[in-house]
Parts: structure tokens; C-alpha cells; sequence
């Protein structure tokens, strides 16, 4: 059984499908990753460094953007990645516009997901 | 037409159920106890609606109410109808019974205030459901073509196998149900977010892509309008517990099911009925009950539902299907699981190897094969409300 999975060539994290360990190598083609630190089964790791500012890949497309200078092999989640979407906590001055069409039309947020 | 199909009911409106339910339909919150309980004395073949709606909601939410419940009405999962009223509320009974009646279906109308109190209500509503099921029961399935089905495509309690696996599997069932000419909907708008330039690629003209686009900025801004994260809830505490970290993430992984190539043909309002073969995108809320309670309405009659973590919501009428992708999930909540695809991840087993198994599972549910939601009674039921009750 694979123990991580990168699905598209354009990712620079891959998901690990069973718990690895620190200290634990991986062939990801060509190239050697040394696990650095312990990566929950279901978790996320760079595969490429990945530099704070630079989006995130998985699917081939964007999930966000590192908060962090992430190394190879390093655990990525909710600690060095965010979420660039749905931001109304950064009150940019960008995001008022559209802030002030809702307001317009007052209405609560979706209910909660499942 | 193509040689796949299933035993399924053919209704006067020409459309075609896989279920025969005598719907027992509360007009509001008041009239819910009645109902279920007259539900409950024509189980297996009653099914109630309960909800907490139909009365001092303003004008767009009362009309999302009258039309899920009428659109439930005149459902081809469901054979006859019993409107339980009370009788002063905003809800039309007539309206409702009215749809039932439009679309070839038996129909009749008890209001507790005027029969008399919940015991004589309850009785006259009993006599008439029994009466109705009766001839509901001589209904015989017939063979029907698989391009008259409407897919539900939902994930629930995803985790990481859900991007992975279960909805990979359930992408490649809505390719080929939309290949032999059916239909697939595909709900959720804040699980699209971040994965929205996939789907409007393959819209057939622009104006379905800037709809997709002009409903996933209002539900984004209604988030930056409130001044909050929308990381408080998407993605969801279990979902980050199981590795994913964005909603963007969630999105990408959540997107697969509604197929890898199937052409986004429409993007429609809650519960609006779906008319188009192809794609069709729901406006409906990421919660799990009301977006399989909307996407119903719309028509669907058969959902099929991943899950990573393991969830149990049924539907009233229509048979909701469980895959996980999870092998863990698939032992540890096995009553409620269907269809076990984890082979997809330690490679015992193709994606397409998953889609076959699933694709069958599909066609012998929608012939009477009773779903675990099904056997368990797990019948829930929500309609998405939006403003504030006055």
C-alpha cells in the first residue's frame, strides 16, 4: 500500500494516507523526502518548499496561501496555511463594496456545515 | 434510448418515481405532530414532512416553504397526498393540494381547527391516508429508462479519502448517468467556492458561468459582510480534525462528484425544479439536511452521498445512498454505510472499478433496494430559511 499520494504533478504537498513519522524517507518520483515531523494519516506535506506569501497546491490548484516558510517534508495545515476566501475578519478596504451591497439587503450567513 | 435502466414507477406527468409514498404534509409547525402521527399509522408506505416553518415568515422565505412543500407534493417518489392544515397560518393547503393534483396524484386536505382537535383530526386523517395507500400499494413498477433520473450528488463528514475516493467514485457515476442522457445536481454554493473556475469551464454558455460566479460572491460576501471568518465553519472542525485545512481544499475534493466532464447546463434557486439533462448547480446551504431536503424538492429522486467521517441523514421520500471512502468508517458506522470504495486508496481497487459497483448499487436502489438511511428510518428534513421568524 502507497503511504502518501500527490495527485496532480503541479502540487507541492502531498497527503499522507497513514500516519508517518518523523525521520521516515519517501520516494516522491525522482526525488527523496525526508519526513521532519510526525504527519497525522489524512494530513498534508510540502513536497516542495514552499515560501511564505506562495499559494498552497493540492488538485492542481490553489487552497490557500502559506503563512510560513514551509520546508520540505514539514507538516502543512491550518498552522502555516489560510485560506484566501470568505475573509470578512481581514476588513480589507478592498472587500467594503461588496460588504456594503449585503448590508443593503440585511440577511444572516449560511447555517453552519454539517 | 439506451438499454440501462431500473423498475420504477411511471406517473401521469410523465415523470418516474423509485419510491410510492403516501406523503403526509403539515402546512406548518403547528399541524407536525398530527401528521407524523398519521405517517406513522400507514408505515412503511407513509412518509410526514415534518418542519418548523409555514407561519410568520416574511415573503421570500414563506415562498421557499410553499414551494419545497409543493414541490414535495407533486414528487415522483410519491403516489398520494394528505395535507394536515390548522387553518389560520400563511401556508395554502389548497395550493399544496393543488400541486399533489396537477401532477396526476390523489390529494385530499384535513385542518385540525376545523375537524375539531388533534383526536378528530388525527382519526379523519388516518381513515383517508389508509384509504390512499391502499390503492398506492397496487402501483406496479415498470421498467424505465436510466435518462428519466436525476442524481442528488452531496458529501457530508468529508475527510481526506472524501477528495480522494468516494467522490472521484461518485464523479464517474453522474459522467455516465449524464452520458446516457440523465441528469445530476449538485448543491452547496461555500464547497464550490475555490473550486468555481473548474465548474464554469465547463458551462455550455456564459450566462450559466457568471450565475455560478454571481452566487458564489453572494454567499462570499455575505461572510465578509458580517465581519467574520468564514473558517469558523468551512471548513468544519471534523473536517480539519481529518487534514483538510481551507475551504478552498474542501472545494476542490467536494467538486469531483459532480463528475469529471459533464457540461454545466444550469445553475437554479433552492428547491426550483431541475429541467435540464447535464449539470445543474443548487443554491443551497452546505448544511447536509437542508441541502438534500432542497435538491429533492428540485426533482431528484434518488441522492447519493459520501462521506468520510460517517453521517446517517436520510430523506423522507427519496433513497439517500452512503459510500465512504474510509475503511475505518466503513467498520466503525457500518449500519449506515452502503457501499465501502477505501479499495480506491491501498489500490485493491480502480476508480472505475468503484464507479461500476456504485453505478450498479444506483440502478438496484432506485428498483426498491432499500438504502441503511431507509432502514433505519433516518428521514430528516429541513428547509433552508434565510430570514428571521416574525
Amino acid at each position: 500500500m502507497k503511504s502518501i499520494q500527490v495527485i496532480t504533478e503541479r502540487d507541492n504537498v502531498a497527503t499522507a494516507l497513514e500516519a508517518l513519522e518523523a525521520g521516515r524517507q519517501l520516494t516522491i518520483g525522482a526525488a527523496n523526502v525526508t519526513v521532519r515531523e510526525a504527519i497525522p494519516r489524512g494530513h498534508k506535506l510540502a513536497v516542495r518548499p514552499i515560501s511564505s506569501g506562495e499559494p498552497v497546491v493540492k488538485y492542481g490548484s490553489p487552497i490557500g496561501m502559506a503563512t510560513a516558510d514551509i520546508p520540505v517534508g514539514a507538516h502543512v495545515h491550518i498552522h502555516n496555511v489560510s485560506s484566501t476566501r470568505g475573509r470578512g475578519d481581514l476588513g480589507a478596504a478592498a472587500e467594503r463594496p461588496a460588504a456594503e451591497r449585503s448590508a443593503a439587503e440585511p440577511r444572516l450567513a449560511e447555517p453552519p456545515d454539517e | 434510448m439506451s438499454e440501462q435502466g431500473f423498475w420504477g414507477y411511471k406517473r401521469p406527468d410523465g415523470r418516474v418515481g423509485v419510491r410510492n409514498h403516501v406523503l403526509v404534509v403539515p402546512t406548518v409547525i403547528c399541524s407536525a405532530v398530527v401528521a407524523d402521527r398519521v405517517a406513522a399509522a400507514v408505515a412503511p408506505i407513509g412518509a410526514s414532512l415534518p418542519h418548523t416553518a409555514g407561519c410568520g415568515q416574511l415573503g421570500p422565505d414563506l415562498r421557499v416553504t410553499h414551494d419545497t412543500l409543493a414541490a414535495y407534493c407533486g414528487h415522483p417518489n410519491v403516489g398520494a397526498v394528505v395535507v394536515i392544515a390548522l387553518g389560520c397560518e400563511q401556508v395554502v393547503a389548497q395550493q399544496l393540494a393543488e400541486a399533489a393534483r396537477r401532477a396526476g396524484k390523489p390529494a385530499a386536505i384535513v385542518a385540525i381547527q376545523s375537524e375539531g382537535g388533534t383526536v378528530r383530526a388525527t382519526a379523519r386523517a388516518t381513515e383517508i391516508a389508509r384509504d390512499l395507500a391502499e390503492t398506492a400499494r397496487s402501483a406496479q413498477r415498470e421498467w424505465c429508462d436510466i435518462s428519466s433520473l436525476i442524481l442528488s450528488v452531496k458529501c457530508g463528514g468529508s475527510d481526506y479519502t472524501s477528495g480522494l475516493a468516494s467522490n472521484p467514485t461518485l464523479g464517474r457515476v453522474a459522467d455516465r448517468l449524464v452520458d446516457a442522457g440523465g441528469s445530476a445536481v449538485l448543491g452547496e454554493i461555500a464547497e464550490i467556492m475555490g473550486a468555481e473556475h473548474l465548474l464554469a469551464a465547463r458551462a455550455t454558455d456564459s450566462s450559466t458561468a457568471a450565475r455560478l460566479i454571481r452566487v458564489i460572491g453572494r454567499v462570499e460576501s455575505e461572510a465578509i459582510a458580517l465581519g467574520l471568518d468564514i473558517r469558523g465553519t468551512q471548513p468544519s472542525p471534523g473536517n480539519i480534525r481529518g487534514g483538510l485545512t481551507t475551504i478552498e481544499e474542501k472545494s476542490l475534493g467536494a467538486t469531483h462528484k459532480g463528475g469529471e466532464r459533464t457540461p454545466l447546463e444550469d445553475v437554479v434557486p433552492y428547491s426550483a425544479p431541475i429541467t435540464r439533462k447535464g449539470l445543474t448547480v443548487m443554491d443551497t446551504p452546505g448544511l447536509d439536511v437542508e441541502s438534500v431536503t432542497g435538491m429533492v424538492g428540485g426533482g431528484a429522486q434518488v441522492v447519493v452521498f459520501t462521506t468520510g467521517l460517517g453521517t446517517p441523514t436520510g430523506n423522507p421520500i427519496a433513497p439517500v445512498i452512503k459510500i465512504t471512502g474510509n475503511a475505518r468508517t466503513a467498520q466503525s458506522m457500518a449500519d449506515n454505510i452502503d457501499l465501502d470504495v477505501s479499495g480506491v486508496l491501498d489500490d485493491s481497487e480502480t476508480l472505475d472499478g468503484a464507479a461500476d459497483r456504485l453505478f450498479d448499487e444506483v440502478l438496484a436502489v432506485c428498483s426498491g433496494r432499500e438504502t441503511a438511511a431507509e432502514r433505519l428510518g433516518h428521514n430528516e428534513f429541513a428547509i433552508h430559511r434565510r430570514n428571521p421568524t416574525i
